[in-house]
């Protein structure tokens, strides 16, 4: 064999050892006799604006996918095609959003726990055992299982992480057709250059945090404006 | 194809439908104690509840025929219940997405 061919078996034996290992919380809840294991998790907490988007995807069996991965190691391209393959392959799955208005009201920690919460009860009654990304979600009554970095560590988190991301990037793409001053589609809400340059120009619009201190300098350079 | 395989299809087919027309699905197969949910979708403030009907042929009548009173009313129940633990007081709307061998088609407030 030659050297390119071992070279992609080798990658492909990996990301198989990858993928067993991404299912080691859901195999233990399984061994424990659980069956529709759930993972959640949120996105959208460092941008400026825009909701703070959470899933949650239900899974009866394993989820073999390549390139599952945290949202943010995904390209946009894969992150796509992975989120039809995971609503394909799982038993549910939902999304919950918390508003601007909310992130403003509760701080964005306590907003994302709140979409959390939205996605799990949308989900309806099929999860056994919810696995997280290090949050407790009181108002799950059922086992739950923290898990530190857990959308890197859980499939069901990643997949949860990969399905949030793409729901929000398409909200963040109809939000430029709202405010196409900002260039939403391009950075959805991050803090880019071009976003700060944008918001310090403009001032900040209704879909702008105003309780993050980017969004309230710009505003008050542009005191006529906020 | 196995009926469970047709019906996923049909609501995939659905789920399509419903994003070409600017709505973000917001949840697919919601186990209720009462049923299931198919498809739930918000259309700008609204919760859109979603039923799909798949049929293969005409020959036992149309797909939005088969949505009787029986089914309306289930549905009208679990979007209650749904409501009430994922989105109290928020405005909510029944659509039914037929898929027929012409198309796919999406009727918007089919029922209240």
């Amino acid at each position: 064999m030659n050297d390119a061919a071992r070279k992609r078996r080798n990658a492909r034996e990996r990301e198989q050892r990858r993928l067993v290992r991404l299912h080691r919380y859901e195999d233990a809840a399984r061994a424990n006799g659980y069956r529709f294991i759930a993972g959640t998790d949120e996105v959208g907490r460092g941008p400026l604006a825009g909701p703070v988007v959470a899933a949650v995807v239900v899974l009866d069996g394993p989820l073999y996918l390549t390139g599952l991965n945290d949202s943010k190691q995904v390209s946009p391209e894969l992150r796509a095609e992975l989120a039809v393959s995971i609503k394909a392959r799982c038993v549910a799955w939902a999304v919950g959003e918390a508003s601007v208005a909310e992130i403003d009201r509760l701080n964005i920690y306590w907003a994302s726990v709140l979409a959390m919460e939205r996605a799990i009860a949308a989900a309806g009654c099929t999860i056994d055992y919810l696995l997280t990304d290090a949050v407790r979600i009181r108002s799950f009554t059922g086992p739950q299982e923290p898990v530190i970095k857990g959308d890197a560590k859980c499939a069901s988190v990643a997949a949860a992480s990969i399905v949030a991301k793409v729901y929000r990037d398409a909200l963040l793409v109809e939000l430029d057709g709202l405010y196409p001053q900002y260039g939403f589609a391009e950075h959805k809400g991050y803090a880019t250059q071009r976003h700060i340059e944008a918001l310090t120009a403009h001032g900040p619009c209704a879909a702008h945090r105003r309780g993050f201190w980017r969004v309230r300098d710009a505003a008050q350079l542009l005191p006529g404006l906020s | 194809m196995n009926r469970a395989r047709f019906g996923r299809e049909g609501e995939d087919a659905a789920v399509r439908l419903l994003e070409d027309s600017g709505y973000h699905v917001i949840a697919r197969n919601v186990r209720l104690p009462g049923g299931e949910i198919d498809v739930i979708a918000r259309d700008r403030d609204t919760i859109v509840f979603v039923e799909v009907k798949a049929r293969g042929s005409r020959r036992f009548g149309s797909a939005l025929g088969a949505v009787d009173a029986r089914k309306r009313r289930t549905l009208r129940a679990l979007a209650a219940d749904w409501l009430q633990i994922a989105a109290p007081g928020a405005r909510a709307r029944f659509d039914i997405v037929t898929i027929e061998p012409g198309g796919a088609r999406l009727h918007r407030g089919a029922f209240a």
